[in-house]
């Protein structure tokens, strides 16, 4: 307690006298306003993004498209809007003190669906083409029409990701971990949102319902955000409150198709799935607020496969003025799930080892953070975070009954800070503490304390060179302590306007997880031993990557990856099924990644394709690296005519080269077919969608068969 | 829309649900149930143990397996009773069968075997079971399992070191070397097994996963060319007592030589 309040001090200590120092050199004001329009139609563009360049300051456009932005210090300044589907426009607008200023934009339309405003890969919001890592983005046109009911299922179509049961790997760097601990940092809002225990991804945290987008960055991302983030981050972006009160009802319905092989046809039942949310949204004068609830159920596709769901989100934010916000939000989820390990064998998948039948998982999560936003001046802005997020955990096997709770109290202030006109500066402290008390991994308590600074220097209009560190400091009761230095140099070219050439190097890290660490268990046989000398794994990633929009119909993107890892942290079984987590070896993991994305005919046929190659090499054994495929390729096409979306979806993961638990069992690619079709008309949604149309059966882990073919009709009405 | 773009669309749509229809079509469907297999019964002798977790029918394309990573993990079988009917599925091919046991909240190991198909009339020879193709069950493959024998996983071992004298005999393909509780063996479960050794070498490095007891000789078992495993190819032996303690245990330096 005694170092958080030291923590606590020092962040007072750091952001208020900025603030005030900063705030008082403020004495006169301008104001922008303006109106963001389609150029063709000329009907009001909602939800654009104003920035004025190389400030803090913007807004974003409301359902009339206008926009306004207060308190803009006299002078000229570059203002871009930018929206999803249409060109980016720069205005040069001189904004004189005391007076407001009007503008309009008019926006062309473009047919590529590429993002424009990012805000995961440098802790702030800035252009996709300013980015010089490589960002996959699903929207939430996407994830409509993938009409899933996990996150998970909907990354599997981003280039370069793949699912290992609930571990995601980017670009092959996770493999599998058994749940504990992840090489992708996962955030909501921009909180990191793991377990301080296990470290993995609770992928119904947050319902789909309430995503907006999904930001995918690729590469180590230790440089600001320290453990986790060596493989990437994931970041969710929640739905902002809606301009005018709405509710929406959601209601999905699905059923599994039969085994595709008689011999496995394990039961009469006709095994299902549904799920309902509904959400309320209401905006007045200076607090919004959404609230959301919902319920998913399913018998599963597999014996004991079950799970019952409730889930609770609120949103609330309070304008204190124009330039200050205070956001609050909450997630709590809760329910019960069979637990599927192993299969009984290859002519039973679906049925599960009689001792193993009526063993299920309790689990609940729950988040609260507040954010304070506040907007000093149009050079300066900052925020302070407060997060929680407990999880708890109670296994009803039948040969265990383990249970865990875990709490992780984090504190963050983060300033960004442009001191001159060509240099933005992010900056901030960052405390974590984690506590668990577990029948598991026993009873820790964690500490982390971090300090970050990254400079983004424009030396010229079309060049961005971003420099910048990450200090950690991880301590462990164990008297476990480690200290990492995580820098990082990115580099964003644009030789031409539809062109742009990125180039990175950046070292990421990951303190082993508490389960890593402490874990003695017992499931499934398999039997889990502690290592409480595992040291933090590290990598070092490069990438050259480089952008280019075709005749404003086709966006080709091509990057080059190569990521050094030193003391990997993996599951080892030895040849008593012990498992114990250890840090094996020095990885290398390099390829290519080449994706396109593009549409046709006004629209009418919209297009994607993703293909990743990846050279996973242990370089103290020379072995491939298990669970790492060689080969991933997404495609996916959409038709569009009227009130009508029709598509189909394919991905591909070759065959894993090497895997560690059963490595004499048969092994195949995944070769997977979806088809959708949807409608919008008379303030209905409706979505259908076959998911593994063509039967092809698959494990992404040893003896856990993949979903077969199951259909999932989907209505959604605004009321 | 104009006549020529409509039937561009629906040209592009055709083509496309050709394209998917022909893939889908042509696709095979992934993993496939096993269709051959060994059928038979076991026997237990002896009691069940009270900490039993679970039985399972195992395969091995060698003998002896040197880990329980050679082994094909077969079903679990139900607990209790003198015998039981299984059905073990595997892609054709040669096959050792054997049965572990699992002590509750213990993991496997190699000396967990306690039933191993043998002979008929040949308790000391493993025998393989041949599955001709892909379609064919092969029956009456009965196995005896002893739960005298069933010994949890431990880490302890017998380990050392033997140097060869003499010329090896021909047809020498591989070793093992073995330890026994008993002298003379009774059966092939009164041995624990190295991995596969080579033959025709000077010396070699042994490693023999052995539960704690009481071991009374250490020998050497050459494997020749085209002949099964057989005691009688035994050609070192160490008649020594060799305790091995606890369950974590490596007595080492079990050293001796071989003449031939």
């Amino acid at each position: 307690m005694k170092i958080i309040n030291v923590f606590l001090l020092i962040m007072v200590a750091v952001f208020f006298p900025i603030h005030s120092i900063i705030g008082q050199t403020v004495n006169s004001y301008g104001i922008l306003m303006g109106k963001v329009i389609d150029s063709t139609t000329g009907m009001p563009l909602p939800g654009a993004n104003v920035m004025l360049m190389q400030t803090v300051m913007g807004a974003s456009s409301d359902l009339n498209g206008n926009f306004k932005v207060n308190r803009i210090p006299p002078g000229t300044y570059n203002v871009k809007a930018t929206m999803m589907g249409y060109k980016s426009k720069v205005i040069s607008v001189e904004i004189p003190a005391g007076q407001t200023k009007s503008v309009e934009f008019r926006l062309e339309e473009t047919v590529i669906e590429s993002p424009t405003l990012v805000v995961t890969a440098s802790k702030k919001a800035q252009s996709f083409q300013d980015v010089p890592n490589s960002v996959s983005l699903i929207s939430l046109k996407e994830i409509e029409r993938r009409n899933k009911t996990y996150l998970n299922e909907v990354l599997e179509y981003t280039p370069g990701v793949y699912m290992m049961e609930g571990d995601v790997n980017i670009r092959g760097s996770s493999g599998f971990s058994l749940g504990a601990g992840s090489r992708v940092l996962f955030l909501v809002d921009g909180i990191p949102m793991m377990p301080g225990d296990s470290g993995d991804i609770k992928w119904d945290l947050v319902p789909l319902s309430q995503i907006d987008r999904v930001e995918i960055v690729k590469g180590a991302g230790s440089a600001l955000y320290g453990s986790h983030a060596l493989g990437g981050v994931i970041n969710i972006i929640t739905k902002e409150p809606s301009p005018k009160p709405a509710t929406t009802v959601q209601y999905s319905v699905g059923f599994y198709d039969k085994p595709y092989y008689p011999e496995w046809r394990w039961t009469t039942r006709r095994l299902n799935f549904n799920q309902f949310d509904i959400t309320h949204s209401q905006n007045w004068n200076k607090v919004a607020m959404v609230v959301a609830g919902g319920r998913k159920e399913s018998t599963g596709y597999q014996q004991n496969g079950f799970y019952n769901y409730y889930n609770l989100l609120g949103k609330l934010i309070y304008r204190r003025n124009s330039h200050a916000t205070f956001t609050l939000q909450s997630n709590w989820s809760t329910g019960d799930y069979g637990e599927v390990f192993l299969w009984r064998n290859q002519n039973d998948v679906y049925e599960m080892p009689v001792p193993s039948i009526g063993d299920w998982v309790n689990s609940n999560k729950f988040s609260l953070n507040g954010v304070y936003r506040e907007l000093v001046n149009s050079k300066f802005t900052y925020k302070i975070r407060t997060s929680y997020f407990a999880n708890d955990f109670h296994h009803y096997h039948h040969d265990n009954n383990d249970f865990s709770k875990a709490k992780k109290l984090g504190l963050e202030a983060q300033a960004d800070y442009f001191f001159h006109k060509r240099h933005g500066l992010t900056f901030g402290i960052e405390g974590i503490f984690d506590y668990t008390r577990s029948q598991v991994w026993g009873n820790h308590d964690a500490y982390t304390f971090a300090a970050y600074l990254q400079d983004e220097w424009r030396p010229y209009q079309n060049l961005t060179l971003t420099l910048g560190g990450r200090f950690d400091y991880h301590y462990v009761d164990t008297g476990i302590e480690d200290t990492q230095v995580n820098p990082k140099l990115g580099l964003n070219f644009r030789p031409m306007a539809t062109t742009t050439i990125r180039a990175s190097v950046g070292r990421g890290f990951r303190a082993p997880t508490l389960a890593e660490m402490f874990t003695e268990t017992f499931t499934a046989g398999f039997k889990v031993i502690r290592n409480p000398y595992l040291k933090a794994e590290s990598a070092w990633s490069y990438e050259l990557g480089i952008n280019q929009i075709l005749s404003n119909q086709l966006m080709l993107d091509l990057a080059l990856f190569h990521n050094d890892y030193k003391n990997f942290i993996e599951p080892e079984p030895d040849i008593y099924q012990t498992v114990k987590f250890v840090n094996v070896s020095n990885a290398r993991i390099r390829g290519l990644e080449v994706t396109a994305q593009g549409a046709m005919l006004d629209r009418f046929l919209g297009f994607n394709a993703g293909y990743t190659y990846m050279d996973p090499v242990d370089r103290d054994t020379k072995q491939t690296l298990a669970y790492r495929p060689r080969h991933l390729f997404t495609a996916g096409m959409t038709l569009s005519f009227s009130i009508f979306e029709a598509g189909a979806d394919f991905r591909y993961v070759s065959r894993l080269e090497r895997v560690k638990v059963y490595p004499n069992d048969d092994r195949v690619a995944q070769k997977i077919w979806d088809a959708r079709i949807g409608a919008k008309a008379l303030g209905f949604n409706l979505a259908f969608n076959i998911n593994n149309l063509f039967q092809y059966n698959y494990w992404q882990i040893e003896r856990n068969i993949g979903p077969p073919r199951n259909y999932v009709f989907t209505i959604t009405r605004e009321l | 829309m104009n006549k020529a773009r409509k039937q561009l669309l629906l040209m592009i749509s055709f083509t496309t649900l050709l394209i998917i229809l022909i893939s889908g079509c042509t696709m095979d469907h992934g993993l496939e149930p096993i269709r051959s297999g060994v059928q038979g019964t076991i026997k237990y002798i002896g009691k069940w143990p009270q900490n039993t977790a679970e039985v399972r029918i195992v395969a091995a394309t060698q003998f002896p397996p040197s880990s329980i990573n050679d082994l094909i993990i077969g079903d679990i079988l139900p607990i209790g009773g003198d015998s039981t009917l299984y059905t073990f599925y595997l892609e054709p091919g040669d096959y050792y069968l054997g049965l572990v046991w699992r002590e509750r909240n213990a993991a496997w190991g190699i000396q967990s075997i306690f039933g191993i198909y043998t002979e008929p009339g040949n308790s000391f020879a493993p025998a393989l079971v041949h599955i001709p193709d892909s379609r064919t069950i092969v029956t009456g493959k009965d196995i005896i399992a002893d739960f005298a024998y069933a010994r949890r996983a431990t880490n302890s071992s017998i380990e050392g070191t033997i140097r060869f004298i003499g010329q090896w005999p021909p047809g020498s393909q591989n070793c093992m070397v073995i330890a026994t509780t008993k002298f003379p063996p009774g059966s092939l479960l009164d041995l624990a097994f190295s991995g596969l050794q080579p033959a025709n070498v000077d010396s070699l490095n042994y490693f023999i996963p052995a539960s704690p007891g009481l071991y009374r000789a250490v020998g050497v078992v050459i494997k020749k060319v085209d002949q099964p495993w057989a005691l009688e190819s035994l050609v070192g032996l160490l008649l020594k007592d060799i305790l091995v303690p606890t369950d974590s245990s490596h007595v080492t330096n079990v050293n001796f030589v071989v003449y031939f």
